[in-house]
């Protein structure tokens, strides 16, 4: 299966919920916010006509070099950013609310990831202490093999949690893993074991041979991984340790 | 020394303009770092960050000056804007978070 078959899978799975239609039919306003890093960061900062702001990155503008040092391609940071908000839509609540919603969509035309801006500030460790957000955060971190979940990845915002940046995400085993605060948090709270919704969301996932429609939005070691992580959390009966993909 | 200038730009709904707000600026002076500014608290000068050069996790005691250059691959999400710059020196900052590797 190649990338683009799986780019096509999420543009078929995608727009069935009222953010991801806003997302997807809105026109943008305006020009992007100016960067300047443009030879680094060629993620756009725009405005949809409803008022919403969101993030646009290209397939076209993945840092090659830092994706392959992650164990990624120099495709897969846009579509795991999708695939990671599908994942959270597939297994609902509690996990759909601290995910920002991400779809595949061309600005200008190029194809990429097209993120919601998240509420709140970032650095905030309320979170990781507060067990609302915490084990739902590390639960999905967890078993999306997310490699660089550090404090500038969440939004806080005195109320609510937001999970952003997946774009190195659904890692292999061996690759890198460079923060996992969430989970770090979780097994160091003592609560690594997992809640009867957590089994029941993984039990769900794997009595689907197409992974909840998942395994068709990546490549097939990287499904396979997937289905591995959440069949060995179940024999457990905990999360995975930081860095086991 | 190396100057990275963390911005963010808010869109004002009336002119449908960018604009753009200081969050922090970073100064990494050999082994020395310092962050000012209005959300200075939003950098962390513990992060570790990978080196795409050589896939190594890179922090702020592997050297402060290497360790400013590779902050843009930190922070991936478009919220923040990076702008690194090598300077001969810098003006004194009055008030500033200052983080020294020294002993």
């Amino acid at each position: 299966m190649n990338i683009d078959s799986q780019v096509a899978a999420v543009n078929a799975a995608q727009g069935s919920l009222p953010v991801e239609r806003r997302m997807l039919d809105e026109v943008f306003v305006g020009s992007p916010a100016p960067t300047s890093s443009p030879g680094i960061n060629t993620t756009k900062k725009l405005a949809l006509a409803g008022g919403d702001v969101v993030f646009h990155k290209p397939f076209s503008g993945v840092q090659v070099a830092n994706a392959i040092a992650f164990g990624q391609t120099d495709e897969t940071p846009p579509l795991h950013e999708a695939v990671a908000w599908r994942l959270a839509v597939a297994l609902g609540s509690p996990w759909q609310e601290i995910v920002t919603p991400c779809v595949l969509r061309d600005y200008a035309g190029e194809d990429g990831s097209l993120s919601l801006q998240a509420s709140g500030w970032p650095r905030d460790a309320a979170p990781t202490l507060n067990p609302t957000w915490c084990l739902p955060a590390a639960f999905f971190d967890s078993l999306i093999a997310q490699q660089d979940r550090h404090d500038g990845n969440w939004r806080w915002d005195g109320e609510r949690l937001t999970l952003i940046d997946h774009g190195y995400a659904f890692a292999l085993p061996g690759a890198i893993l460079n923060y996992s605060d969430f989970v770090v948090a979780r097994r160091g709270h003592g609560a690594a074991t997992l809640s009867p919704d957590e089994r029941d969301a993984l039990t769900r996932l794997l009595s689907d041979l197409d992974l909840l429609g998942i395994a068709r939005f990546l490549s097939s070691d990287c499904a396979q991984a997937l289905a591995d992580r959440a069949r060995l959390m179940l024999e457990r009966g905990e999360i995975l340790r930081p860095g086991e993909f | 020394m190396i100057q990275v200038n963390f911005t963010t730009f808010e869109l004002d709904r009336d002119t449908r303009e960018w604009i753009e707000l200081p969050v922090a600026q970073l100064i990494a002076d050999q082994e020395e770092v310092s962050i000012s500014g209005p959300h200075a608290d939003w950098i962390n000068p513990d992060l570790a960050i990978v080196d795409p050069e050589t896939a190594q996790r890179v922090t702020r005691a592997d050297g402060a000056e290497r360790w400013a250059r590779l902050l843009p691959f930190a922070y991936r999400s478009g919220d923040l804007n990076i702008e690194v710059i090598e300077v001969a020196a810098v003006e004194p900052v009055a008030a500033s978070f200052h983080y020294s590797t020294a002993a």
